[in-house]
């Protein structure tokens, strides 16, 4: 029984398209999180001389809602957040570049900048190694300065410049840290200097809980919709077993 | 089972903790030097559910991959040590920093701990100590029956002897500096101790080389922000709430799975 199968697939995703919509639900209070889109698309599956009634459900490459989030003051002078459509460059675990709108920075213990997902911070010569300071400043271009330890206070010496791109937005997909990477094909990242910080803020979540609370909502009919059918399915079954019995 | 039941979990979980953090910043809203905390989210790992690319059988191919997030979680709660409002107390035994720095006190297992809280006290053998009885570092003895305490903005302890008209320097209060105050581990009775996040603790006089200096006669008040906090309060509730529903729906769903077919 074909027709099953088709339902059976559309319950299973739209269980998938389900935990999407929690994650963001989830994630409402995540620094700088993107929330994610799940869609769902068909997928025929035709054979020749057959009636093409095989369509089967895939959740497509979620793509993530790239609008920012509020602005929400910390009074931190490290929490940068991004004015305009950028983002920050940081190093991924796999040590690869990617990017993030996430600015909560901080200094690790080994001494480099890093931002609250504790991902390395990018600048135009790699890491940003800061030395043992009595004070570090980000100004609003991004340039990173300090006044080394010991040293009579106002003089700033300059370090590096944080790394703040503009990224062709449906070349990013989220890795499975949460941040953006390049896919294959896509153009590359350009430095902006209209880009700009704002200092002593962090960007909070873009997820809309009333959107998302309608998408679980609207989801969970679909669902029972699927589960429905694959009910009928049963009866139809059950309807053609009486006929042979009658038989 | 149902993912979106154990994603709702970790939200619950986390938004469980934001209230707990929020509440302990409300409960220490006149704690003398409090620094308020605030829990930092973070997305757990993506799943990933299928690659991009990947046949499916009868030539259809998948024309992109997908990636489920899997929750979130707090990674840690970090304080802010935004400066407190220096409030007069006219008691000479008072001292607020007003800028970088801590005070430094020895703690009863002799390692050394780290405080802005400057609501001293004279022990009966008239060192300087902290509500707790912990000795102040380097320690400053106060002579019996000397008056007019005095504590300059460098530091400077000074005494008036009995019969005597001129003040005594009877020692100096230092300070210390971290390079990552973010990192100091706070350990209860408003002290902090040093960890490889913070840096080592560097030792600066009041006043110099961008320490803070000192006032007597002040406390620092805590850095909380009642509105702010309460506006947490709110947020933290009703997400904790959101949450709460996604693991209404995912139940639903299963109920009536089960009670379908």
């Amino acid at each position: 029984m074909s027709s099953l199968f088709v339902s059976m697939t559309g319950a299973s995703e739209l269980v998938k398209k389900q935990a999407a919509h929690t994650n963001n639900l989830a994630n409402v209070s995540t620094t700088a999180f993107k929330f994610d889109m799940p869609e769902t698309h068909s997928m025929p599956v035709y054979q020749e001389d057959t009636l093409p009634t095989r369509v089967y459900t895939g959740t497509k490459r979620m793509g993530a809602d790239f609008s920012s989030g509020t602005f929400i003051s910390t009074g931190n002078e490290l929490d940068v957040a991004i004015v305009g459509d950028g983002f920050l460059a940081v190093q991924g675990s796999d040590g690869q570049e990617a990017y993030t709108r996430r600015g909560d920075l901080k200094v690790s213990s080994q001494g480099f900048l890093i931002n609250g997902s504790e991902h390395l911070v990018l600048g135009n010569g790699g890491p940003i190694a800061v030395p043992p300071a009595d004070m570090i400043s980000i100004g609003q271009d991004g340039v990173v300065s300090f006044v080394p330890q010991g040293a009579s206070s106002g003089t700033y010496i300059v370090l590096d410049k944080i790394k703040l791109v503009k990224a062709p937005l449906e070349g990013l997909q989220k890795n499975t840290e949460g941040l953006f990477q390049l896919v294959a094909g896509s153009a590359g990242v350009e430095e902006d200097p209209a880009l700009h910080l704002e200092t002593g803020v962090v960007e909070g979540s873009n997820v809309n809980p009333i959107t998302e609370l309608l998408g679980l909502i609207n989801t969970a009919r679909q669902y029972e919709l699927n589960v429905q059918m694959m009910k009928k399915h049963e009866e139809n079954d059950e309807a053609s077993a009486r006929i042979m019995q009658m038989k | 089972m149902h993912p979106a039941l154990w994603i709702s979990k970790t939200g619950l979980d986390a938004q469980q903790m934001n209230v707990q953090v929020t509440s302990n910043n409300l409960a220490n809203v006149e704690t003398v030097a409090f620094k308020k905390g605030r829990a930092i989210f973070d997305d757990l790992l993506y799943q990933k559910v299928r690659q991009a690319g990947a046949e499916n059988g009868n030539n259809a191919e998948l024309p992109s991959g997908l990636m489920l997030g899997t929750g979130v979680r707090v990674a840690g709660t970090e304080k802010n040590f935004q400066q407190g409002n220096p409030n007069r107390t006219d008691n000479p035994n008072h001292i607020a920093i007003n800028g970088r720095g801590f005070f430094q006190v020895l703690r009863s297992d002799g390692t050394t701990a780290y405080t802005r809280d400057g609501e001293f006290s004279i022990s009966s053998t008239g060192a300087l100590t902290t509500n707790e009885g912990l000795l102040l570092q380097p320690s400053i003895t106060i002579p019996p029956s000397s008056t007019n305490l005095s504590i300059g903005h460098d530091g400077t302890v000074s005494i008036n002897l009995a019969g005597s008209v001129a003040p005594t320097q009877v020692g100096s209060i230092q300070l210390v500096d971290f390079i990552n105050y973010s990192g100091l581990e706070p350990i209860g009775d408003n002290l902090y101790i040093e960890t490889a996040a913070s840096g080592a603790a560097q030792s600066v006089k009041p006043a110099q080389n961008g320490a803070g200096e000192l006032l007597q006669g002040y406390l620092e008040s805590s850095n909380v922000n009642v509105v702010e906090e309460l506006i947490n309060l709110i947020q933290g509730q009703r997400a904790y709430e959101i949450n709460a529903r996604s693991v209404e729906t995912a139940d639903k769903m299963l109920q009536f799975i089960t009670q379908m077919l």
